[in-house]
């Protein structure tokens, strides 16, 4: 329904609605010239505030602040009701009806405001609904800047490959050329996998979670290469889970933070453990690390790593996810909880 | 020209070394995992070059560089690390990035030799201390350099820390004036006080001044005073 239809149906219904309760509650008998005197009064109130509306339209009365607002309608209703009254008089003077004495001006006054009292009641509702109208446009409007930053942001969040592990490898596999060429060829191959899906992945909003595993197991075969008997890891994975959906390399992210915090900070080495768990509604993933969480001696990058991870699941999941990191006696504990996602 | 290699990753060390076998000039005496080692290869060895990754755990190459006494000429190795190598503002530095390119190990190499040809020398160490033509490793918060000792004009006592005044640049080292002052050079640096040394090949003007004192002007205009039982050695040592 359009605003102009809805504004007739209200004009008509409200004017109607007031004469009939006059009709109703007329002392004596209707006679047919009250009919005839409620027509009018019908038709000169939809005229005047039709001119009123007019007017609101072309002095732009909409935008104007309540605190100019308010003193504005009291006035117009008054002048509107003295126009009204006026009206009403040449009307009943016209029909040669019982003319209203005017000289008992107590009574006009108290005409005069009675009238004025429809306007303002008029005007109440009129502003009353373009403000809500307003609001709630805005609102709207608030709704959609947040979703477009959102998705901006999103794609900002999504993580690449770490060009430092990417030369890393490379180098590492360059060696292995003449040491040992059947692993540099497993080696290139996975490389090119790894590099291939994150390619993929970093497109999408969800992916598997399967295939998301690959990933990470593809990048830590890769550092093993690299990192060779100081580095270990092991998955713990519900295959329940496997056909879930997962946002795309939130894994890997954390996985690359393990390696290079905790296993290429220490000469000796150490483990990375994955687990990923069903627990009522939720996914629940651990990601044990050997090494210390220092957030403040951590370099820049990881904890834009950390905290990009935090914001994609707030963006997406809102209250429903979070990440956790902390120390746990000689190991990082890293957990992802997040809501199942079906396919 | 002997050679040390220093990364944390077999692979790594593994590669450079293949790509170095190709050079006759080239003897690499160690390779080490971890800085530590790399500190005790080095005074064991002098070596002439080493190559020197960057990342590596416990200790970085920097705190490798910090802690050397005497600073061979260094190529560092980097995977990918641009902030790293924006740490050095003014020298020329060599570098490589993994994977090598043989091409680059060929010009760096080359480039070294040629220097080593000019300067034969490189290490003068000469009764424990260090010539004129040795470079040291300086770094200040971001900042790196390295700079012959010929270069520096002055150090400056601070606590247990030693101001080191170069071109514009003057960043702090963790040592005392005294542990310096037994490895430079005394021909060409000289105490002349509690709190400063000076290169004297940066002395412009000598003034006498009070309590038979002396006041240096340097050759960019800075003063520093001579304490007065120094200035009578001062003055032997330049009457000479």
């Amino acid at each position: 329904m359009s605003k102009v239809v809805s504004y007739w149906i209200a004009q008509v219904l409200g004017w109607g609605t007031l004469i009939t309760l006059g009709l109703i509650f007329q002392k004596g008998d209707i006679q047919p010239e009250f009919i005839l005197e409620a027509a009018l009064f019908f038709l000169s109130g939809i005229a005047i505030t039709h001119l009123y509306r007019s007017i609101i339209i072309k002095w732009n009365w909409l935008t104007l602040k309540l605190i100019k607002l308010i003193p504005l309608v009291l006035l117009v209703s008054i002048l509107l009701s003295m126009l009204f009254f006026s009206a009403d008089f040449m009307m009943d003077y016209f029909l040669g009806r019982r003319p209203i004495i005017l000289n008992n001006s107590g009574k006009v006054i108290f005409q005069i405001l009675s009238y004025a009292s429809y306007f303002l009641f008029w005007s109440i509702i009129y502003f009353g609904y373009h403000l809500f109208e307003k609001s709630r446009e805005q609102e709207i409007r608030n709704i959609k800047l947040i979703a477009t930053k959102n998705v901006a942001e999103l794609q900002n969040l999504r993580t690449q490959l770490n060009p430092h592990f990417m030369f890393n490898s490379m180098n590492s596999i360059r060696a292995l050329v003449d040491e040992n060429p059947e692993k540099a060829k497993v080696g290139i191959t996975k490389l090119s996998n790894l590099l291939r899906s994150t390619l993929i992945a970093g497109k999408k909003d969800l992916l598997p979670f399967e295939d998301e595993l690959d990933i990470v197991k593809d990048y830590l075969d890769l550092e093993k290469i690299r990192f060779e008997e100081r580095l270990n890891f092991s998955f713990e994975i519900d295959t329940e889970l496997l056909k879930r959906n997962f946002p795309p390399l939130l894994l890997q992210t954390i996985v690359e933070n393990a390696v290079k915090h905790g296993i290429s900070s220490l000469s000796q080495g150490g483990r990375v453990y994955i687990s990923a768990k069903m627990e009522d509604d939720n996914m629940i993933i651990r990601v044990l690390n050997s090494g210390n969480y220092h957030p403040d001696k951590r370099s820049k990058s990881t904890a834009i790593g950390i905290e990009n991870s935090k914001k994609r699941l707030q963006i997406m999941f809102g209250d429903k996810a979070h990440l956790k990191i902390g120390n746990y006696a000689d190991e990082v504990r890293t957990t992802i909880t997040l809501p199942l996602i079906n396919i | 020209m002997k050679i040390i290699i220093i990364d944390d990753e077999r692979l790594a060390r593994q590669e450079l070394a293949n790509l170095l076998s190709e050079y006759a000039e080239v003897e690499i005496v160690d390779q080490c995992s971890n800085a530590n080692d790399a500190i005790a290869s080095i005074e064991k060895w002098n070596p002439d070059l080493i190559f020197l990754d960057i990342n590596m755990p416990e200790k970085s190459g920097f705190d490798l560089l910090i802690e050397l006494e005497y600073v061979p000429k260094v190529i560092f190795v980097t995977a990918y690390d641009e902030f790293a190598l924006k740490a050095f503002e003014v020298n020329a530095l060599d570098y490589l990035l993994k994977p090598v390119d043989p091409n680059r190990l060929q010009d760096a190499v080359n480039r070294i030799s040629a220097e080593e040809e000019l300067s034969p020398d490189i290490f003068e160490e000469q009764n424990g201390r260090l010539g004129m033509n040795d470079q040291i490793f300086l770094k200040d918060g971001e900042k790196c350099w390295f700079v012959r000792l010929e270069d520096i004009r002055l150090f400056e006592s601070e606590g247990n820390y030693v101001r080191v005044f170069f071109q514009n640049f003057k960043p702090l080292i963790l040592k005392s004036l005294n542990t310096l002052n037994d490895r430079l050079d005394q021909k060409h640096f000289f105490r002349v006080s509690r709190k400063y040394i000076v290169n004297l090949s940066y002395i412009d003007k000598v003034e006498n001044w009070f309590n038979g004192g002396l006041q240096l002007t340097l050759k960019n205009g800075e003063k520093i005073e001579v304490s007065r039982r120094q200035a009578t050695k001062f003055k032997d040592l330049m009457s000479l």
